[in-house]
């Protein structure tokens, strides 16, 4: 294994339109490495990837590759370059056999009919060095995800790729597919491909790393070997595979890169009420939850803490009537069986989405016809909408949680980010639930509004109001919560009680699987 | 829900089976088959014809006849042709109103060795046996009647005629329309053609039609329809204003005249206080000769490749001059009526 | 805004739809005497009144991202099938009754596949449509005939050419009632607001606890009773039924609509679009047919009106009035 550099990252920097995505980003990819990229949400991961594929042009700082300065214009002069990116979303047509995904775009046709195209048979060896049970004539929709992976990689290498990009390839996988998937990925290795492997399960980049860079906020926060990260002096004396409590140990301290140093926002207790439990959940399990358990009291914030994909989400889909679940519900101590969104409200659940666009507002309507709509009795008189009681409604709600707009009238997709999420919070806020969930409340919302949006929270919490909050900030929870669910990979791992110093580390640590 | 929903949807399929079954012919050796396209299945007139094709085809030669709609359309007339030839029909009888299609399907049928027949239109290339109606002739007479009764009535009113066609065919001109006109013209030199639009053969076009014609000159009083639909929809439209009156068989407000000589026209016809008064058409003698045309080519009787014409007569129907009694056994004879036509004209007047 | 055309921008298409009325009655009064007359108003009225009927509800379904192709045949349909029952022996009244809880059937059934099944509304209406439209013609054929018009009893007629005063025809009266009902489902009820929410943004509809199958259904009902309730209207009108006269209907209403400024993808478009997109049309006809214009070149009019408008549309960005 040569180790000279093939990919060199000087003083990055990407801006976009008000927000700067990368802030000066260094570091070195070693050429035949499989080289980890890990960062939450928003770090400025992606960003790179683009920037190095040929999907977004960098604004500042520099990028050399094979030691020539890099800045691709397109994702085809990056291919032709040498990188290319095994997308999440498979690119492969499942009607189709394996070689005619293969010459997919690449036909070449003389006389209306197709040949055979000349990279097919390097396509094919390269499939069968990875993965032998192949055939060309298959159709493509009976292989496994794995398999299509292989296909893929294989359209990829066919273009003399040097640099393959993964982009979150095990999302979709099973276990065993994963192992598979890792082989493929050993065998690349062996090859002399460099590999840039994007994960949010951080575990794996023990199993087939050889380097992790760490990303926060648009910055680079730390790029280590393996061996290093896992404790070791360097790769001498560092065995083939870890040990569980090492790679917990290693997880923890890449989360700890991940999330920074957590400032403790000064936690105000919420005046819960813990006579009175509002919510009991019990023994639930779905396609991606497993056994999860918890109470939620009267007047009480209940945080969910957790990285990406660990299940945060699940839990309000599933209490919200969106996923099918086994196990039970209680509310006020009495089981619950509603299958709909419609059923978990009159049980007096209401939630804020979250992905406010997609799920959240009504973006061509005024903000007068949004925050009714959860509860259309509010506006109702003697059955009909009351334009004076719409306009009232609104009124009380933007004065309450400061919405600037122009007026009442204005369509939420012209307001800001965060306006829009205030009107959002507002349309659940009249729904007046007993059980209100938040899903990333403060996603995309300036810091002022964050705060604002926080204050409203903790008033209904005092108001008596039991409030779920999910949210993949850790300051956020422990600003606001009474109680934390720690969540990993689907389970709890742990309730934890909020304090003024709560132990930040063994938060990190629980939710990096330890 | 769902299972009402499949309820209601087997209910369908099966009430579908059971009318599909009755139209099942029973297992019954034929001669021949022979193939008919109609112009479209949609007009009473058609589906008189068809009716006594098949009839007459079972009984005078022992032949099965199989029709399939033209639907109005060159592409589904063309379809039916090509689905007629490869069922390998003995021969076909085609009613287009296209010139240059017909001339087609005579060469796919000679292509394939099948005779064919055609009506009406006469194609382009003339090289098959070709049915006449001679609709000129009754055309013209009803134009000159019209316009004489309208002149016998108001001789100093100028004679304004709105004509209600069918778009891009173009020997109704020659038959229908200009016929008419010429007609008129014998009675009334001055006479003035107002306007003349596409009915698309439908009693509600026709009827939205002329409402606009009459708001544009209010002065039109004669209108001429190239079918019993379209005259029917110019009726409604006339009644929709106050007019479509006659005072027993006095024209007052406008004399409309239709094409085909269908019940739903001659119930009109005969009715003394209706302004619809006359009509031509015929079935039975068209459909026969179709029939006879064909069988004749099958056995030999007559060269398939050379075109011969076959005149039919297009009896004329008018209040004035025929007798209830030779309207009520037109219809009997040519479509198949089974009503009394003085006992329907009085239930229609209300 | 994706188009690469920069068009003048409005904050709606309203005034363009007025604009472009004006414009047309100006130039038809010059160019024909008998334009501006209150007989031409009333022909104009009733020949888009079935339109205009048909695509208040139609167009309800098009504000929630649906579509309705099955109205021309559910049209055809019941007019038909009331022609046939009056034929018969059944009391016109109750024969009406009959008829639109057939018709209703129809908008059930459509609602039901398109909100619950969830099929792609083009194909699931295009099979009402067709199966609509068979039943139409078999009506007809169990009848004896193409259509039906002998042996319809006399007062078949007396609701179609009934004039309400003495001189207002029955179908302008309806159209009144039609659309001011709409005007107030637009503005004054959750059904008229879900509508908007749900094409808005269906997701949000449904995590709002908006039952969108329920209102889904609602409003084929409405559209498929509306359809009926205007087969029985131009059926009486004409005093005959065929099955064939709903044909292109679908296309009619969806231009009307469209025209109007509905948006196909959902969340915009009101009644009085509907309304204003529909004296376009008839304005446009009337105009060609007082003046004699041959049918085909009517047909080309008439698609240059509508890519004009959805061009006007376009200009008229995402603002909502």
């Amino acid at each position: 294994m040569s180790n000279d550099v093939i990919i060199e990252v000087r003083g990055l920097e990407k801006e976009f339109p008000g927000v700067r995505a990368l802030k000066g980003v260094d570091f070195d990819i070693k050429r035949g490495t499989v080289h980890c990229v890990v960062g939450e949400n928003g770090a400025g991961k992606s960003t790179f990837i683009k920037i190095l594929t040929g999907a977004h042009r960098r604004t500042g700082g520099s990028l050399k590759f094979n030691g020539n300065d890099f800045d691709p214009k397109s994702i085809r002069e990056a291919m032709n370059a040498g990188i290319s990116v095994l997308y999440q979303e498979l690119n492969v047509v499942d009607d189709l056999t394996t070689e005619e995904n293969l010459t997919l775009g690449k036909e070449k046709s003389k006389f209306g009919f197709i040949q055979k195209s000349d990279g097919l048979g390097k396509m094919m060896d390269i499939i069968r060095s990875l993965d032998d049970s192949i055939e060309l004539d298959m159709p493509v929709d009976i292989l496994s995800v794995a398999q299509k992976q292989v296909i893929e990689i294989a359209k990829a290498l066919s273009t003399d790729c040097s640099v393959l990009v993964m982009d979150e390839p095990t999302a979709s996988l099973s276990e065993d597919e994963v192992r598979r998937l890792f082989l493929t990925v050993k065998k690349l290795k062996e090859q002399g491909i460099t590999i840039i492997f994007i994960s949010h399960k951080l575990s794996e980049i023990f199993e087939i790393g050889d380097y992790v860079t760490v990303f926060r906020d648009g910055e680079m926060t730390g790029t280590k070997s393996v061996p290093e990260i896992a404790g070791y002096e360097d790769a001498l004396g560092c065995p083939d595979t870890f040990d569980d409590k090492t790679i917990t140990d290693a997880c923890t301290e890449l989360v700890r890169l991940m999330i920074g140093k957590v400032i403790d926002q000064a936690y105000i207790a919420s005046e819960s009420d813990y006579s009175q439990k509002l919510l009991e959940v019990k023994n639930v399990s779905n396609h991606r939850l497993h056994d999860i358990n918890f109470d939620l009291y009267k007047g009480e914030i209940l945080g969910f803490y957790g990285l990406v994909g660990a299940g945060k989400t699940e839990v309000g889909r599933f209490l919200y009537g969106i996923d099918n679940y086994e196990g039970d519900i209680f509310v006020n101590g009495e089981k619950c069986d509603y299958k709909n969104v419609i059923g978990a409200l009159e049980q007096g659940f209401a939630m804020v989405p979250e992905e406010r666009r997609v799920d959240g507002i009504f973006g061509q309507l005024p903000i007068r016809a949004n925050i009714p709509m959860m509860r259309m009795d509010s506006v109702l008189s003697s059955g009909l909408i009351s334009r004076i009681k719409e306009n009232k409604l609104a009124d009380k709600f933007m004065k309450m949680m400061s919405v600037a707009a122009k007026d009442r009238e204005q369509a939420v997709a012209f307001l800001s980010g965060g306006n829009q999420q205030k009107v959002v919070i507002a349309k659940c806020l009249n729904r007046d639930a007993d059980i209100i969930m938040l899903d990333e409340p403060t996603r995309g919302v300036d810091v002022g509004a964050k705060e604002e949006i926080h204050d409203i929270i903790r008033g209904l919490a005092n108001e008596g109001k039991s409030i779920i909050v999910f949210s993949s900030e850790l300051p956020e929870i422990t600003h606001l919560c009474d109680r934390i669910v720690l969540m990993y990979d689907g389970s709890i791992g742990e309730i934890v009680k909020n304090k003024k110093d709560i132990d930040i580390d063994h938060i990190m640590n629980i939710v990096a699987g330890g | 829900m769902k299972k009402l929903l499949l309820t209601v949807l087997v209910l369908c399929m099966l009430a579908g089976t059971v009318f599909a079954g009755g139209e099942q012919e029973d297992a019954k050796e034929y001669d021949f088959v022979i193939g008919k396209i109609p112009y479209t299945f949609e007009h009473a007139y058609h589906q008189a014809i068809c009716r006594e094709f098949t009839e007459y085809s079972e009984k005078m030669y022992n032949t099965k006849a199989v029709i399939i709609d033209g639907e109005s359309s060159a592409e589904a007339t063309l379809a039916a042709v090509e689905n007629l030839i490869s069922q390998g029909v003995d021969g076909i009888a085609l009613h287009c109103g296209d010139a240059g299609l017909s001339a087609k399907a005579i060469d796919m049928a000679h292509a394939a060795g099948v005779p064919i027949v055609t009506t009406l239109i006469r194609p382009e290339n003339m090289t098959a046996p070709h049915i006449q109606p001679q609709e000129t002739p009754s055309s013209i007479y009803m134009g000159a009647e019209a316009a004489r009764q309208w002149k016998a009535a108001h001789p100093n009113t100028p004679i304004k005629v709105a004509m209600l066609n069918f778009g891009g065919i173009e020997q109704v001109w020659e038959m229908r329309t200009g016929a008419f006109l010429e007609g008129v013209k014998s009675v009334d030199p001055n006479a003035e053609l107002v306007t003349m639009l596409n009915g698309q053969g439908s009693t509600v076009k026709s009827m939205e039609i002329i409402l606009d014609v009459l708001q544009g000159d209010p002065g039109v009083n004669l209108i001429f329809a190239a079918n019993d639909e379209m005259a029917l929809g110019a009726l409604a439209a006339c009644e929709q204003l106050g007019r479509g009156k006659m005072d027993n068989g006095v024209p007052l407000t406008e004399i409309i005249a239709g094409l085909d000589a269908s019940s739903a026209a001659l119930v009109k016809i005969f009715d003394p206080n209706c302004s619809f008064k006359l009509t031509h058409g015929a079935v039975k003698d068209i459909a026969r000769a179709e029939v006879d045309t064909v069988m004749a080519m099958i056995n030999g009787e007559i060269p398939m490749d050379k075109y011969t014409e076959t005149r039919v007569l297009s009896p004329t129907f008018d209040y004035w001059n025929t007798s209830l009694a030779e309207a009520q056994r037109h219809l009997e004879i040519n479509f198949f009526y089974e009503g009394d036509l003085e006992a329907d004209v009085k239930a229609a007047m209300k | 805004m994706t188009g690469k055309l920069k068009l003048p921008r409005f904050r709606s298409q309203l005034p363009i739809l007025v604009g472009i009325i004006v414009f047309m009655m100006i130039v038809l009064t010059i160019i024909s005497p008998n334009f501006l007359k209150v007989q031409n108003f009333s022909n104009i009225l009733l020949k888009i009144g079935i339109y205009i009927l048909i695509a208040s509800a139609a167009n309800l379904i098009m504000i929630t991202g649906n579509l309705d192709l099955s109205v021309g045949a559910v049209l055809a349909f019941s007019g038909i099938l009331h022609a046939y029952m009056c034929k018969h022996g059944v009391p016109i009244p109750l024969s009406i009754l009959i008829t639109c809880i057939a018709a209703m059937g129809w908008g059930v059934f459509n609602g039901f596949i398109v909100g619950k099944l969830r099929i792609v509304p083009v194909v699931a209406t295009l099979g009402t449509m067709y199966i609509a439209e068979g039943f139409a013609f078999l009506i007809a054929r169990w009848d004896g005939g193409t259509n039906i018009m002998l042996g319809l009893p006399g007062a078949y007629t007396r609701l179609g050419r009934y004039m309400m005063f003495g001189k207002i025809p029955v179908i302008i009266v309806f159209v009144v009632i039609v659309a001011a009902i709409f005007l107030f489902i637009e503005k004054k009820t959750k059904l008229g607001r879900f509508s908007y929410a749900i094409g808005d943004n269906r997701s949000a509809a449904e995590l709002s606890g908006i039952n969108v199958t329920k209102v889904i259904i609602i409003l084929y009902a409405l559209s498929a009773l509306l359809a009926g309730f205007s087969g029985i209207l131009q059926s009486s009108r004409v005093g005959l039924a065929a099955p064939n006269v709903g044909r292109m209907m679908e296309t009619y209403v969806l231009i009307v609509c469209v025209l109007g400024g509905t948006k196909m993808s959902g969340g915009k478009g009101s009644i009085i679009g509907v309304l204003l997109g529909a004296a376009i049309i008839g304005l446009l006809e009337n105009g060609l047919n007082l003046l004699g214009i041959d049918h085909f070149y009517q047909e080309v009019a008439r698609g240059l009106i509508l890519i004009i408008a959805v061009l006007a549309q376009k200009s008229s960005g995402n603002g909502r009035n």
